[in-house]
């Protein structure tokens, strides 16, 4: 069943509980996410949900509405313009066994090892066997670049897609959205497949893991993907691990260098850092591109006013910017040479000849300089590139990083 | 308390400043985001963003080489992204708690005018969205205004066209509750939610100056 204003099922007379403080859709029942005013239209107090506003209004005035669930077996063929190596072939494998007898999976894969690729085989699988399959991320970046691809393989399948205020709806058989979409279901998808699951705001988030339990069916299967798996996720997907420590290129992970280097005192002094400096001439001297990751949105800018004066091509972004999409696209096109961000570019982002510099590293836990470092060397032309961490003193979590990355080129995968 | 923007925490450390202050349900990060301006030129009446090359404002060119010149026209905020956002989760998710958020941005002296007149939305419209985005923050803003103006308007002003814009009739009615108000010299502020051409409200401020009021000044959420 799936919510839906034009459904025909009566699921319950108004969409927010006013007295309990509880809204049916999302089971927010915390009270100061709801907000009571005085309508006009209905003569009366409606109470509705923050929570879920993004979804549209679920209020005390508004009956909830749903649809009930439909399942079609397709004919669904993809095509893939390159083969899938042993590692992945087998990976592969382990997804359509795990969707055949029902078990939850958690496919632990070092970033660039070709995650997308390994859920055609078991997507296909469950498509032709009538099973509704939903690919979610918390990332609209990543949701859009997964149904960019998905797309691009699956051809002739309808794929429905949901995002924040896009939507292009089918019949919910193979969807591609936004955790928060799962709001909108019950019991209706049999397999569930979750990209980047340790990402923001997922990973911090109850009510949304719980969203992603309550849009599944009875038998219905997790398949987490992720390069940094928390013991959490071992124990939703009861343990059941396929690693993958290689990427499909089959080059190791580059270790990244450690600098020690204070960008803020040179901020103060309203210079630039001499190391950070020296670095990025390197880079530049070698016609390569470079992403350059700050801890908070400030010190970002106060950097770019300070690069600017001795670089070109120099740019930032960070989550609250608009342009974004077309700053990272100019960057690829290599119209930007220099690329100043948060962790908003920290996954689901691949650039050819790509160096990366992370200042004052020590503010950033080890799973995301795990991914950070995993932008570097994703394309078969250029398998390495180099990453430099500043930071000011050595940290347990750049530990944990360096040392979850050589495990990975020794074959292991660590927690 | 909660920002009602970001939903997050909008908890004020207590000190003796902040101590009597009302509290609000904006938290300090949004409010700066959205009283952001975007630099350039603008016009100095109704603060568009122009052209280097442009000496005059077009609109306020073509606006007054059409209608009765209002007053003043202040906005209270820039149609940055941020404002974007907010208007369109305000009027068309039907955020009404946004209102809240905007009416904290209301400032303008309540003494001048005799009567704060908002730009009212048609019947069918109301019945759809739910409530009138204009008095909802005059209402939580504590500005008493009259309804003077009634409208069978239709169509969204985003919906049309500039041309169509420019050619359309005046939607605007005077509301006969409000018949037997003497108008004559009187100070009129005439509110509405975004400034775009400019075409809305002077048609608007025309049914009042029909009125020969003394002065209708215009008070907007956001200049386009």
């Amino acid at each position: 069943m799936y919510f839906d204003s034009t459904g025909d099922i009566f699921y319950k007379a108004s969409g927010v509980d006013s007295v309990r403080n509880c809204c049916h859709r999302c089971l927010n029942k915390d009270k100061t996410l709801f907000y009571e005013f005085y309508s006009r239209l209905h003569q009366k107090k409606v109470k509705y949900c923050l929570n879920c506003i993004g979804l549209g209004r679920s209020d005390s005035a508004t009956p909830l509405m749903a649809l009930e669930s439909t399942a079609r077996k397709e004919k669904c063929g993809y095509s893939l313009h390159f083969e899938l190596t042993e590692i992945q072939k087998e990976a592969s494998g382990r997804v359509v066994k795990a969707i055949r007898e029902g078990e939850n999976l958690l496919l632990h894969a070092v970033t660039g090892a070709g995650k997308t690729e390994i859920i055609f085989e078991g997507i296909r699988y469950a498509r032709e066997n009538g099973l509704n399959v939903a690919v979610v991320s918390p990332r609209i970046d990543v949701v859009k670049e997964l149904h960019l691809r998905l797309g691009g393989a699956f051809k002739k399948s309808r794929i429905d897609l949901m995002f924040a205020g896009v939507k292009v709806k089918f019949d919910h058989h193979f969807t591609v959205c936004t955790v928060h979409q799962l709001y909108n279901f019950i019991g209706h998808f049999d397999c569930i497949i979750v990209d980047e699951f340790d990402a923001f705001p997922l990973a911090g988030d109850w009510n949304l893991q719980g969203a992603i339990a309550k849009a599944m069916t009875e038998a219905g299967i997790l398949i987490i993907m992720t390069a940094t798996p928390t013991r959490r996720m071992l124990k939703m997907t009861d343990g059941n691990v396929f690693r993958i420590a290689r990427r499909y290129h089959g080059h190791d992970l580059t270790i990244p260098a450690v600098h020690y280097a204070d960008i803020r005192k040179g901020i103060k002094k309203g210079r630039l850092d001499a190391k950070l400096k020296r670095l990025l001439e390197a880079i530049i001297m070698n016609d390569r591109k470079v992403l350059v990751f700050f801890p908070d949105i400030k010190m970002m800018h106060q950097v770019h006013g300070l690069m600017t004066e001795s670089f070109d091509g120099v740019e930032t972004v960070h989550s609250g910017d608009a342009g974004r999409y077309g700053k990272v696209e100019r960057m690829r096109e290599g119209g930007i040479r220099i690329l100043l961000t948060t962790t908003i570019l920290e996954r689901g982002v691949t650039f050819k000849d790509l160096d990366v510099i992370v200042v004052h590293t020590e503010y950033f836990p080890s799973d995301t300089l795990i991914q950070i470092c995993g932008r570097v060397g994703r394309k078969p032309q250029d398998p390495s590139g180099s990453i430099h961490l500043l930071t000011l003193y050595n940290t347990r979590h750049i530990q944990a990083a360096i040392r979850k990355i050589k495990a990975f080129n020794k074959g292991r995968a660590v927690l | 308390m909660r920002c009602l923007y970001c939903h997050g925490r909008a908890d004020v450390e207590m000190n003796l400043l902040t101590l009597f202050a009302v509290p609000r349900s904006l938290c300090g990060e949004c409010e700066i985001k959205i009283r952001e301006w975007r630099r350039g030129k603008r016009c100095g009446r109704c603060h568009r963003l122009m052209d280097d090359r442009e000496a005059e404002c077009r609109d306020c060119l073509f606006i007054s080489s059409r209608f009765r010149p209002v007053g003043k026209i202040m906005c209270m905020l820039d149609y940055n992204e941020e404002v974007k956002m907010l208007m369109h989760r305000y009027k068309f998710v039907r955020d009404v708690a946004l209102a809240e958020v905007l009416s904290y941005f209301i400032t303008f002296r309540q003494t001048e005018y005799d009567h704060v007149v908002p730009i009212p939305v048609s019947e069918q419209r109301f019945q759809r969205r739910g409530f009138n985005q204009v008095t909802e923050v005059l209402d939580r803003a504590g500005v008493v205004h009259s309804d003077m103006l009634e409208t069978e308007k239709i169509k969204h002003q985003s919906e049309l066209s500039k041309l169509e814009r420019m050619n359309s009739s005046n939607p605007f009615t005077f509301n006969r509750a409000y018949e037997d108000v003497r108008l004559q010299g009187t100070r009129i502020l005439v509110v509405d939610d975004i400034y775009t051409t400019g075409i809305t409200v002077h048609h608007a401020a025309e049914v009042l100056l029909h009125h020969e009021t003394e002065v209708v000044d215009v008070l907007t959420f956001s200049k386009a």
